[in-house]
């Protein structure tokens, strides 16, 4: 240790830097009790030196809540990794007020692994803090206000899908009596209720994904079958377009799985149809591939690859967002609210997925995303 | 023998202890769903929102493994969700080891949990303000290395790569669950091991477990904290491999 001692060739001595150390500066013992205590720690928190050192445990100068931080989150911690950084606790003052800290701590381990003596450093940190309240509080308050706005929204649509299914069914009678005497203005009426009733309807799915209402069913099915369905029930959209849609499935794949195929078709669905509207020539593929094969996992790519208008490098991060677009004409170019494609995104979330863009613009977009599933 | 962590850590905090049993046992070690190294993907909030849905996880490892005749050891939150677990399968089941159990933690007329309502939401203030102060210690350090993503996982500590909201809901199933009615429902037999002094379950706490588990054992520690298996290792083992010897004398 004398060699250790010699290499401090501050001007002061040694035991004035650690009492005048910016910093509260504490030793204890491995249970915890006080060992050494410098004069900066003593004039913050108004502790005699004599009432600390070999009577009272660190954790006891906390104030209950950080006390039982300090017990489930800071002491394992330290004992597991040696040491724990700048984490943010109370301090009780001999008055008992409260001064909110920054403690950093050490141990020296043992030959055994475990922890011998401890050093803490504690910072004062009231401003710091203050502000972390102040952010804290701010969250709070706008989680607070989105959720309300969601909860007012779902229950808003809600609301209005109900009537409106019976205008659209009035709307479809109307429409087919007003075309057997050849005249097709209803039609106009019947597709803008369509539209209505889509939209609320995403906006329905959006708001039970968030609320964490929606949850996977598993059953056995064939994910060919899916895949097929899907390109089967989009396949008028791409014919009103002119645009060839076609699907590939791997033919390892022809074998029943245990999934969610009602969750898988969901966001499939919206990932096609969202190529189809998107691409004015060219074509739409679907496909599903094995990318891994084991006896209780089977990984699947699936992919949507269009030909379409392509997402700007800028704006691929955003539009998995909720109500976001590439570009703000394109709602009015191409119509919709932004939704499929977050709606998209938290499905395959959900199944444990991640969805991935690779988009060129001008070129086109492919939509990928990875699911196990289990064998049936 | 499967051990499972208390709240506010993962499967590390039994290096101290697990590999004594090793020799004798086949030993699992586990995070719990929303924490330490555990898939993101596994946490469900409504499953989670009751130990009910751990306990159920824990069946499921045991399905999957197909294991019999487990010893179970959890520490706080665990011991309970352990208790939960051979409530439902006992058959599963050759011994439960209950490190700092607490049934419930809030005060209730006679029964002493230890705290009340405002100090568990001082703890989830706790919570928060650490992940707020994390992140702005992080973001820099991150922010200048995106190519070295690992270096999150160095510096994120095992209660820090939980997710916020997660943290926040294991503390409030945590500390404010009222599992007591499922004490008298366990049969198998149990050690509950009880420090002499631990602010988060004090020892009428252990006491009142020991008092309403039908078939179980006390045995008291000499020592500080909530984590004696951290803190003292070699009397946690002692008091687990004595009940252990004596658990395999009767069964056998």
């Amino acid at each position: 240790m004398a060699h250790k001692r010699s290499s401090w060739t501050g001007a002061e001595p040694l035991q004035t830097f650690f009492d005048a150390a910016p910093c509260g500066l504490l030793s204890a013992a491995s249970n915890g009790v006080v060992l050494a205590v410098n004069d900066t720690f003593l004039s913050w928190t108004g502790y005699e030196r004599e009432s600390l050192i070999g009577s009272r445990h660190f954790d006891e100068l906390l104030t209950l809540p950080s006390r039982m931080y300090f017990e489930t989150h800071y002491w394992p911690l330290l004992h597991i990794q040696g040491f724990v950084h700048e984490v943010a606790l109370d301090l009780r003052r001999s008055n008992g007020s409260v001064l909110p800290a920054l403690v950093s701590a050490c141990g020296t381990h043992q030959a055994d692994g475990t922890i011998g003596g401890l050093r803490y450093v504690v910072l004062a940190a009231e401003d710091r803090r203050a502000y972390e309240r102040e952010l804290l509080l701010e969250r709070r308050n706008s989680e607070q206000a989105v959720k309300a706005k969601a909860d007012f929204l779902a229950m808003f649509a809600h609301e209005i899908r109900n009537p409106l299914c019976a205008v659209v069914l009035e709307a479809e009678f109307l429409e087919r009596e007003a075309e057997a005497r050849g005249d097709s203005s209803v039609k106009q009426l019947r597709e803008s209720l369509d539209r209505v009733l889509k939209l609320l309807n995403n906006m329905l799915d959006i708001s039970k994904l968030d609320a964490g209402k929606v949850s996977l069913q598993k059953t056995e099915f064939e994910i060919g079958d899916v895949v097929r369905a899907v390109v089967h029930s989009l396949h008028p959209l791409a014919q009103a377009r002119h645009l060839p849609l076609t699907m590939r499935v791997d033919s390892k794949l022809h074998r029943r799985v245990i999934g969610d195929p009602f969750k898988l078709d969901q966001a499939l669905t919206n990932l096609v149809g969202n190529a189809i509207k998107f691409t004015e020539a060219g074509s739409v593929t679907v496909g599903a591939d094995t990318i891994a094969l084991r006896d209780d996992c089977v990984r699947v790519r699936f992919g949507v690859a269009d030909t379409g208008i392509g997402i700007p490098p800028a704006r691929q991060n955003k539009i998995f967002d909720e109500y976001e677009q590439a570009d703000p004409t394109i709602g009015q170019r191409f119509g919709g609210t932004g939704l499929g494609l977050a709606i998209a995104r938290k499905l395959v979330e959900l199944q444990g997925g991640r969805l991935h863009l690779v988009s060129e613009p001008g070129r086109g977009s492919t939509f990928s995303f990875d699911l196990n599933f289990e064998p049936a | 023998m499967m051990f499972a962590h208390g709240y506010g850590c993962d499967q590390s905090m039994w290096r101290f202890v697990a590999p004594s049993f090793e020799a004798d046992y086949r030993v699992i070690l586990l995070d719990l769903a929303g924490s330490g190294g555990s898939d993101p993907s596994a946490y469900d909030r409504h499953r989670h929102a009751t130990l009910l849905g751990y306990a159920e996880d824990m069946l499921e490892i045991i399905g999957e493994l197909n294991l019999r005749n487990v010893v179970f050891v959890g520490h706080s939150v665990s011991a309970m969700i352990g208790a939960i677990a051979t409530t439902l399968r006992p058959d599963r089941f050759r011994s439960l080891i209950m490190i700092g159990p607490s049934p419930c933690y809030i005060n209730d007329g006679h029964y002493v949990g230890g705290f009340t309502r405002s100090d568990i939401d001082g703890l989830i203030d706790a919570v928060d303000s650490n992940y707020l102060g994390w992140a702005s210690t992080m973001a820099p350090i991150i922010m200048g290395t995106p190519e070295r993503p690992e270096l999150v996982e160095e510096l994120r500590n095992s209660f820090c790569r939980t997710h916020p909201e997660i943290a926040r809901a294991f503390a409030k199933v945590t500390f404010l669950s009222d599992n007591r009615a499922d004490l008298e429902r366990v049969k198998t037999r149990s050690l509950v091991i009880q420090v002499s002094d631990d602010m988060i379950a004090p020892v009428a706490v252990g006491q009142y477990v020991h008092d309403h588990l039908p078939n179980s054992e006390l045995a008291l520690l000499s020592t500080r904290g909530h984590c004696p298996h951290l803190s003292a290792p070699d009397l946690t083992v002692g008091v687990m491999r004595s009940f252990l010897q004596r658990d395999r004398c009767d069964g056998s």
